[in-house]
């Protein structure tokens, strides 16, 4: 046999395994600088390992796979890449709410979590003011408890911010109290305007509106100046 | 085994990009096949735990180096840790199965393959083996199946060993003539 022969064989019998040590090593050595050589290892690798087919199964112990689990290089690292993203949309949709709560949590729940929180700022201003208290000092607490043109925002205001899902269970109350502020504002206004025409043009008014009638009818003494002395008969001067 | 080549290929490339638990389940549908080849060859259990910690590590390391298009993963498999337990048998230690007189089965040989299992690539080289004498068919699968070297061979076989290496070099480049290099 030629070189090339030798060559061939000697990369078949590297793969068939009948090599002695000291012939092995030098197939060895000759991977590493004949890539020719390393080709017809392959081959043979290829062929004959189909040969495996015919071999028997045989469980290995279990104590391999944990000898071989905790030596995986890459693992840990691999490990950490899922928890440093999961935070991520957690903290993307949670901006607006307390922190530290939903950093724990699964990926999975901020999608529907984050809709509890915001409920309570935006409903509480709602209940006190209804009660006539003064509400806390929020965005919303803007609005003074005397009713006068301001009030009827709040609701609004709160009704725009607010989540739908917040708001519904608490609609029926504020709709009772957007109408009691219209109407003590629609009060104000009147009463308003009705001063104002006692100052200015008390004489437009009709007869019931004008403040000697409502004085009168609400029992008010009208404090007359004296009445126009009837002029003395002319006798009567002489009586002082 | 129940996994197929499919899965098991699949398997490898998610352990390629580092998927640990890939690789586990690639273990548990593989290591059976390839410690029953690793333990054929070394006989001697804990040498044979060695070989496989050894095998996997690597394969966890190279799976990006498996071309489906070359041959099925499990060969692949089979072929790195068959190469290592050869290296581990071929290292000098005391009770070395050099003088054990374990012979590997006849039943072992071509037939004792299951028909569902039968490759292309296998039918094609157990017919290229097929047409060697008897006698040579014998010495290539007792090479294959237990590692040994030629000195081995040559006692198990009761024949010269250059008579048996050039027989064994001679049924070699015949098979890879009929398998078309």
């Amino acid at each position: 046999m030629n070189d090339t022969g030798d060559m061939d064989a000697l990369a078949a019998e590297y793969v068939l395994g009948t090599l002695e040590s000291g012939e092995r090593a030098q197939a060895l050595a000759l991977t590493t600088i004949d890539p020719g050589f390393v080709e017809k290892i392959r081959w043979w690798e290829r062929r004959l390992s189909e040969l495996h087919l015919m071999v028997e199964p045989i469980e290995p112990d279990a104590k391999i796979w944990e000898r071989i689990k905790p030596k995986l290089p890459v693992a840990e690292p691999n490990v950490q890449v899922q928890p440093a993203e999961t935070p991520k949309p957690a903290e993307a949709s949670d901006d607006a709410t307390p922190s530290g709560v939903f950093d724990e949590l699964p990926a999975s729940a901020p999608a529907s979590m984050p809709a509890a929180p915001q409920l309570t700022p935006a409903v509480t201003p709602l209940a006190p003011a209804a009660d006539g208290t003064p509400p806390p000092p929020s965005d919303e607490a803007l609005a003074p408890p005397p009713p006068v043109l301001p009030p009827p925002l709040i609701p609004e205001r709160a009704t725009a911010a607010a989540p739908k899902v917040a708001v519904t269970p608490k609609r029926g109350h504020s709709g009772i109290w957007i109408v009691l502020t219209l109407l003590l504002a629609l009060l104000v206004l009147a009463l308003g305007g009705l001063v104002a025409a006692w100052r200015y043009a008390p004489e437009r008014l009709p007869a019931q509106l004008r403040p000697v009638e409502v004085m009168r009818q609400l029992g008010i003494a009208i404090p007359v100046g004296p009445p126009p002395r009837p002029p003395a008969p002319p006798e009567s001067q002489y009586d002082e | 085994m129940s996994s197929t080549p499919v899965e098991i290929t699949w398997l490898l490339a998610a352990v390629s990009k580092g998927d640990a638990s890939a690789f586990e389940r690639l273990y548990a549908a593989t290591g059976a096949k390839v410690y029953g080849v690793v333990l054929r060859i070394l006989r001697r259990p804990e040498l044979a735990a060695d070989v496989m910690e050894d095998a996997y590590l690597q394969i966890w390391s190279r799976a990006g180096e498996y071309d489906p298009t070359q041959q099925t993963p499990i060969a692949w498999m089979v072929a790195i840790a068959r190469s290592k337990a050869i290296d581990l048998a071929r290292q000098p230690r005391e009770g070395s199965n050099s003088g054990e007189s374990e012979v590997i089965d006849e039943d072992e040989g071509p037939g004792a393959v299951p028909r569902h299992a039968m490759t292309n690539e296998l039918r094609k080289l157990l017919t290229c083996i097929g047409r060697l004498e008897p006698d040579r068919q014998r010495m290539l699968l007792l090479a294959y199946y237990g590692a040994f070297t030629c000195q081995q061979l040559a006692v198990k076989l009761d024949m010269p060993v250059n008579l048996l290496r050039a027989s064994l070099r001679r049924s070699l480049f015949e098979v890879e003539q009929c398998l078309g290099a």
